[in-house]
């Protein structure tokens, strides 16, 4: 089988504006680049665990779900807390009512998850109390937002060997009891038709919490999305991280129109709601070979259009497209099949081959832009076997199986 | 023979609203993973023994009867005690006839650590005295409520006894249990009088069985329900656990549609229904075509295969023996179904169709009712096993 290109697989190259794919036939190597766009700097979680912040049109490899590296591609967000980590600042409220004391907050006290001391440490007490009234919190109000969806987070550790159960409250003020470890953890509360959205951390009488917490926090984001994104900084001004595109890698050379094979290892960021493609395109719409994340929840579409018409259009329900999914998508005329994780789920034997295929593209070749994590794309030439369709879209072991697919938390 | 699915025994992995089901054949490993849900946080005892407290959406493998892990799935329950652990609060007592009694937070628990509550009974006047501890509530009249609580004793006489009354002592007697030097997890099913202002009531009676104690109580848990589930911690109010669910769209192959073969290892339970495996079309309704292998709550393990809606096979065992486990095998094919208890042929069925199914759920009515759900291992054949390979399966 002839492999025309190559992405990841933990073999990454990077620099501003670029991200390489490549073809390494007969151990000649040559360049098939992305051309990478981010109008902003973004955060990304380096080799050693640390989050990091990368420059403009730096493209960002992720190492937090894989220690092989994933490609992040993310839609534009804004941190609307303008102080992300610094809590002495008078944008949080402190506020104690009833028997609860006013948290205590030391700047700087704490090595923070990107590997400097700039975590805040923040003491509540209610000294006892367990009333609705009983209160010790920090916050930060927005307002009044037009009715949309919203997302809070924040990391957060004990500065003690005790966990504490804390309230992070979701963007509309439903309070959600977290268990504080003495690790950092990221706590996220999505909340949907938020029309007044705040940010709170709190110990409360009768919410189920401790009655004393002595923590660090760090990275705190209120965000109009659904879900989490990437953290962004923030430091007396909301700030917004831009939108990834990656796009324009290959030629007609790499591209067979007649027969050939998409491979992807691929992971949505969210069930957003929205259409993401990974395809090979004709510089247009009208010619493809596509693999796109549905408007629909964990619903991924097989496309191969020619000429303008759908010879074949599938959408297959998968366990979850938040896993990596390895999916295959062979191409020739009358001769179809879409393979996810080592199953052949669709087949067509009528229908012509795109033409003018030249390039690969993290959109539809226009728009429906790909956000989500790539660790692995490859594309071969020719067709392949049902064999070596099976063996590619599957593990070679149940431990690889698990490992890939961080499914060791039970 | 085609193993195409596998879950369980003792291969556990998951994390958030996922737990994994995977094919090996071949040695290509293929992930198929259930969707699991439950919007609460819940309790499992985990691999070290002790009671853990999970997340929300985090499946839970539960290591009380086996060390190789069962998973568990549970419907809704409401805990109403509002102080689960600390009896030092929300509960109040007395004691009399020279009865005496006090009550004490902060020792050793099922959970590995200090939030257990001590009671420590002592009396002056041997037969006559008595101690009360009581957290009323307000309950529903004539409704079914199982007390359960964890407890050791630590000394002296073992037993107490745990009524649904208020604190005027007025209700319904619930039960003595003797406690033993190990936590162990205790409950009884008591249906309420025509009252309201009832509650759970620790009583100690010297006239019934005399003698000082001393004994650790958590995790005291009132539910309206005719059976205990997995503890529900409570600090302040009353905490509910919400339902669980299991589900997977599966891929074609998996499922055998002409023929196949199901095996499970299972634990019958007290009183409540355990749906080992549901398989259905995914349109047509709950009941049009489907597979399903569950033990009822009458302890009958049931085999049933419905076709465009007929029936094509209803097998149902005798009661089984509860709280252990079972290995159960069932094969399927036109004219064709048969089922084995641990080695044994114990129904045939010789006529009857296949149904196609594309959907499974394990520990659920597809009509929206939750059953619970303890599956130690559970595979799947697309191909109808032969009957010696049935036998050879479910071997004790």
């Amino acid at each position: 089988m002839a492999q025309k290109l190559k992405f990841g697989n933990g073999t990454w190259a990077t620099k501003k504006g670029s991200t390489l794919a490549y073809n390494d036939e007969n151990n000649n190597y040559k360049p098939l680049p992305f051309s990478f766009t981010r109008d902003s700097i973004a955060t990304r979680v380096n080799k050693e665990g640390l989050i990091e912040v990368v420059g403009n049109n730096k493209p960002r490899i992720d190492y937090k779900d894989s220690a092989e590296g994933v490609f992040l591609l993310e839609k534009a967000s804004t941190n609307l807390l303008t102080h992300s980590s610094e809590l002495t600042n008078s944008s949080w409220v402190k506020t104690n009512t009833g028997t609860g004391s006013a948290p205590s907050i030391t700047s700087n006290y704490s090595i923070s998850p990107d590997g400097t001391q700039n975590a805040d440490r923040v003491i509540f007490n209610l000294n006892g109390g367990t009333a609705n009234g009983d209160i010790s919190q920090v916050s930060v109000t927005i307002g009044s937002v037009s009715s949309a969806s919203y997302t809070n987070s924040v990391y957060i550790k004990s500065n003690t060997a005790n966990n504490y159960d804390l309230v992070v409250t979701d963007p509309s003020g439903g309070h959600i009891i977290k268990n504080i470890s003495t690790e950092w953890q990221r706590f996220d509360n999505p909340r949907e038709n938020v029309t007044n959205a705040s940010f709170r951390i709190r110990l409360r009488g009768d919410e189920g919490t401790s009655d004393y917490a002595d923590v660090s926090i760090w990275g705190a984001q209120l965000e109009q999305q659904s879900f989490v994104t990437s953290l962004i900084n923030t430091s007396g001004s909301t700030v917004q991280r831009a939108a990834d595109t990656a796009n324009g890698a290959g030629n007609s050379e790499v591209f067979n129109d007649s027969e050939g094979v998409l491979f992807a290892d691929i992971a949505a960021n969210a069930n957003d709601g929205t259409e993401r493609e990974l395809c090979i395109n004709d510089s247009s719409t009208s010619n493809r070979v596509a693999v796109r994340y549905r408007d629909s929840n964990d619903d991924i579409r097989a496309i191969v259009r020619s000429s303008g018409v759908n010879t074949l259009n599938v959408t297959i329900g998968v366990g979850s497209v938040l896993l990596y999914n390895k999916v295959a998508l062979k191409y020739k005329v009358n001769d179809f099949a879409f393979w996810i994780n080592g199953f052949e789920v669709a087949t067509d034997t009528s229908g012509a081959a795109p033409s003018g295929l030249d390039v690969i593209s993290f959109n539809d070749g226009s728009s429906s832009d790909f956000y989500g994590k790539t660790k692995e794309i490859s594309y071969y030439d020719e067709i392949l076997t049902d064999l070596e369709l099976e063996y590619m879209t599957s593990y070679r072991s149940l431990n690889e199986l698990v490992t890939e697919l961080n499914l060791n938390e039970l | 023979m085609a193993n195409t699915l596998k879950f369980g025994n003792g291969e556990w992995y998951g994390k958030k609203d996922t737990i994994l089901a995977y094919n090996d054949e071949n040695s290509n490993y293929k992930p198929l993973p259930f969707n699991f849900s439950r919007a609460s946080k819940a309790t499992v005892i985990n691999k070290d023994g002790l009671i853990e407290e999970v997340g929300n959406g985090q499946p839970r493998i539960d290591y009380k009867d086996n060390s190789e892990g069962a998973l568990l799935l549970e419907p809704s329950r409401t805990n109403l005690i509002i102080s689960s652990n600390n009896l030092t609060s929300q509960w109040g007592g007395y004691a009399f006839s020279g009865g005496n009694m006090s009550v004490s937070y902060g020792f050793l628990s099922p959970d590995g650590s200090n939030n257990a509550t001590r009671l420590t009974y002592t009396n002056t006047s041997a037969g006559t005295g008595g101690a009360l501890l009581t957290q009323n509530l307000n309950l529903i009249a004539n409704a079914v409520y199982t007390i359960s609580f964890w407890a050791k004793n630590v000394s002296g006489q073992k037993r107490i006894r745990l009524d649904l009354r208020n604190s005027s002592s007025a209700g319904v007697s619930g039960t003595y249990f003797e406690l033993t030097d190990k936590w162990q997890k205790y409950s009884h099913t008591v249906t309420n009088d025509n009252a309201t202002n009832r509650g759970v009531q620790i009583r100690i009676i010297d006239s019934e069985f005399a003698g000082n104690r001393v004994f650790d109580m958590w995790g005291v848990q009132l539910e309206q329900a005719s059976y205990a589930t997995s503890t529900i911690l409570t600090q302040g109010s009353a905490v509910t656990r919400l339902a669980e669910s299991c589900s997977q769209t599966t891929p074609d192959g998996v499922i055998g549609q002409t023929e196949g073969s199901i095996f499970s290892e299972f634990k019958s339970l007290d009183d409540v229904a355990n749906i080992m495996l549901w398989m259905r079309k995914s349109s047509g309704g709950p009941y049009g075509d489907m597979i399903k292998l569950e033990c009822g709550a009458d302890n009958r393990l049931r085999f049933e295969v419905r076709a465009s809606n007929v029936t094509s096979c209803s097998f149902i065992s005798d009661v089984l023996p509860t709280n252990i486990y079972y290995k159960v095998a069932v094969a399927y094919k036109q004219n064709d179904f048969v089922m084995y208890l641990n080695g044994v042929q114990i129904s045939v069925d010789t006529s009857g169709n296949v149904p196609t199914c594309s959907e499974m759920y394990v520990g659920k009515y597809i009509d929206g009712g939750i059953r619970m759900g303890v599956s130690k291992d559970l595979k799947l054949y697309n191909t109808r096993l032969s009957n010696s390979e049935l036998a050879a399966l479910t071997q004790m």
